[in-house]
């Protein structure tokens, strides 16, 4: 094979929220990047099959068999999951794993990833998330702070496009904005009283990677307003909200130094152990099953959490016998997620009159007002709260005629409000927590990997916390018919799983120095969720972006200056 | 021919398109249990959809949609709950009128209706959520059809944006997609 097609200065490994970036940045800096994908090509808007499938057009409306649910009882639990999306998640059977404890392991094997399926809400880490961890014992020092990402933050948000406010709050520092989207009537009146009632909580609009108004970045990408359809994990045609397949990949593709190859399987990393380097990675064509090998002189590991994971540990050497880059045994260690097992439910009688139109793709976020300047609750680490108030659609109760075509208009109008609140709370890494490779091999002889992985006692107390803070508020915002409960759900399921090649300052306790470098192989970068020293209390996605943005930064000065 | 072959001959020529509440579904046929029920369902989605009701005896499009739905998107027990419910609802039928529920007068039909949904004074046992169950699921494939959803809703499959204070009257239909 011809060595320009196969030497390249850097190699991206996956094309999801943060390989996109990985790849963007590269190619803006002039490297001839190659991008590696497992799965299928996804074009943007001309391989997003069902963007205007109406619901009568959908077998069963668009419902799920109960046949397919028992093929596939661990997606089809995931909430995007649908007749409607089903063709971009990875189904249960097709790429099995161990878990040693329940994991509900969401995965998107196709261009893009999970940037096509996100729930696309973006807030800034503040201060706390970085700092709490070791200020409370439960983490170790992260190696950044707040302000060395602030400017990385600012970067993606103006790319990206976010809707939000600038709402001076310490816990969500504020950030480079596009108008913020409504609240409803009864989702004012909510928070008029969270205001009145509870001094240390407020309540403000979510901030989510929607295009509310276009800049001229934006209308370079190609990309357009939001038109509140939600039908986002159908794919946008309008390029409405921000997914690589929308933005960052063909943005790179247009600098002519990207190279984009599909069915690609990465098996490993090749390691140098006179130059202590990696030279490169071998991958396994998925339908040829042939091997191959692509060297580079830097190599950004963006597989998602646990593939990277899994990748890095099956990248063996006589140099590394357990996985590169571990020498202190902790690759695979310290996987954490996010605690959503809290729920409440209420109604509303306020606000009769009032109705509004259109879907927004975004709620009521309440930001965490736990442990913020000390451990002052019974759990550590914080949890923020969202929700938001619609009214109930043709399936209401009601009173009156129960059959015939009164009953019938009537179910045709507007419904009662109801209420709807959840927590996102943060978990405690812990060394047991893990993911490692079995024996057993997949289709393409890599071994599968498996996972240990479970709760712990704090998440319990934070869950319990939540019901009883959440249940008072609500209480006070005049809501009735409160019912707070348990979603008893698995990791996982939160798709927010972090962690494994953890970031910090010590190589003896961390896999990744403060620019997401292998201590120990220094030309090999891990940006996605995988480095995440702890998950913090935010929805995670825009760290990942600004992380990427900064280490790209960091490497392509390196590479400048010819040291890898 | 039987229903389902009827209902495929209506589609290929056309005739059930502007009636239909959706596309045939289902590539197995129906088992013996839904198939019992199919004139069941379309009797009781006349009533239930009062004048919004599209369909007729002969074609049973609802009843058809209704069982292919059950069977299919249903969990096994509540498939069987819903056949007893059937199964028990009929007997009473039979008793009360010397007719099937379908066979019955529109005046039975109704008063039979009324039973169902009383909860203070039950048909029969679980009578209250056995309509409700059947109810939901005709509701669903309704609301869910091109009329239901763009005659009787509002559909809106593209907003535009979002407003979120506008005024509720008595002429405001709940927007879908």
């Amino acid at each position: 094979m011809d060595p320009l097609e196969t030497d390249f200065d850097a190699i991206v490994i996956g094309s999801g929220i943060s390989g996109g970036w990985a790849a963007k940045e590269f190619c803006d800096k002039g490297f001839k990047t190659l991008v590696l994908e497992r799965g299928r090509q996804i074009k943007h808007v001309e391989d997003y099959p069902t963007a205007h499938t109406h619901p009568w057009e959908m077998e069963y409306h668009g419902r799920i068999t109960q046949q397919e649910k028992q093929a596939n009882p661990i997606v089809s639990r995931c909430y995007a999951y649908g007749r409607a999306t089903e063709h971009f998640f990875v189904k249960d059977n097709e790429h099995p794993y161990q878990q040693d404890r329940p994991f509900d392991w969401i995965r998107a094997y196709q261009v893009g990833g999970k940037s096509l399926l996100w729930a696309r809400q973006v807030q800034r880490w503040s201060r706390f998330e970085f700092e709490r961890p070791h200020r409370d014992g439960y983490g170790i020092k992260w190696p950044i702070s707040y302000d060395d990402l602030a400017p990385w933050y600012s970067h993606v948000e103006r790319f990206i496009g976010v809707s939000g406010n600038n709402d001076g709050l310490e816990e969500v520092p504020d950030g480079e904005f596009l108008p913020a989207w409504e609240m409803n009537a009864i989702e004012l009146y909510i928070q008029d009283k969270i205001k009145k009632n509870f001094s240390d909580r407020t309540a403000v609009i979510g901030r989510c990677a929607h295009l509310t108004d276009t800049k001229e970045v934006h209308l370079k990408q190609g990309r357009n307003r939001c038109m509140a359809r939600t039908r986002c994990e159908r794919g946008c045609p309008l390029g409405a909200y921000f997914s690589s397949n929308s933005s960052t990949l063909p943005w790179a593709n247009k600098t002519g130094n990207l190279t984009l190859k599909t069915h690609q399987v990465v098996s490993k990393i090749l390691y140098d152990s006179e130059s202590q380097k990696a030279t490169g990675v071998e991958v396994i064509d998925a339908y040829t099953k042939t091997i191959k090998r692509y060297t580079a002189r830097v190599i950004f590991v963006n597989a998602a959490t646990i593939n990277t994971n899994a990748i890095l540990l099956n990248s063996t050497s006589e140099r590394f016998p357990n996985g590169l880059g571990n020498d202190n045994g902790l690759l695979g260690r310290y996987l954490s997620f996010h605690n959503y097992r809290g729920q409440l439910t209420a109604k509303h009688h306020g606000a009769p009159d009032s109705y509004y139109r259109g879907r927004r793709p975004t709620s009521i976020m309440i930001p965490s007002f736990r442990n913020k300047n000390t451990n002052d609750a019974d759990f550590q680490g914080g949890y923020m709260m969202f929700y938001s108030a619609t009214r109930e659609g043709w399936s209401q109760q009601q009173e009156g005629p129960q059959f015939g075509t009164e009953f019938i208009q009537n179910s045709a109008r507007p419904g009662p409000w109801s209420i709807y609140m959840m927590m996102q709370g943060e978990t405690i890494p812990i060394k047991s927590n893990r993911v490692y490779l079995t024996e057993q091999l997949d289709q393409f002889g890599i071994p599968k990997p498996a996972l240990d992985v479970g709760y712990t006692d704090n998440d319990e107390k934070m869950l319990n916390d939540f019901l009883e803070q959440g249940v008072a508020m609500l209480q006070k915002a005049g809501c009735v018919e409160i019912n707070a409960y348990e979603t008893h759900q698995a990791p996982g399921l939160d798709i927010h799983e972090m962690g494994g090649v953890r970031m910090g300052d010590d190589p003896n306790e961390s896999m990744l120095n403060s620019h997401n470098q292998l201590h120990h192989c220094s030309n090999v970068f891990v940006t996605d969720g995988a480095c995440m020293s702890s998950t913090g209390v935010q929805n995670p996605s825009l760290t990942f972006m600004a992380l990427t943005a900064r280490a790209v930064d960091y490497a392509a000065g390196q590479l400048k200056e010819g040291l890898f | 021919m039987n229903r389902r072959e009827s209902l495929v001959l209506l589609l290929h020529t056309g005739l059930g398109a502007a009636l239909l509440p959706q596309k045939l579904w289902a590539n197995e046929p129906l088992d013996t249990t839904q198939e019992d029920h199919i004139q069941f369902f379309e009797a009781f989605s006349s009533q239930l959809l009062g004048t919004f009701y599209q369909g007729n005896s002969a074609q049973s499009i609802y009843g058809i949609s209704a069982a292919c739905f059950i069977q299919n998107c249903l969990t096994k027990e509540a498939q069987e709950d819903l056949s007893k419910g059937c199964l028990t609802l009929q007997q009473y039928c039979k008793k009360k009128f010397n007719a099937s529920f379908e066979a019955a007068s529109q005046e039975q039909q109704k008063a039979v209706m009324n039973g169902l949904f009383d909860k203070k004074q039950p048909l029969f046992a679980n009578a209250f959520s056995f309509a409700k169950s059947v109810r939901s699921v005709v509701l669903f494939n309704f609301f869910n059809s091109e009329y239901g959803a763009t005659q009787v809703l509002e559909y809106l499959p593209i907003p535009g944006g979002y407003q979120g204070q506008i005024a509720r009257d008595k002429n405001s239909r709940i927007w879908t997609h």
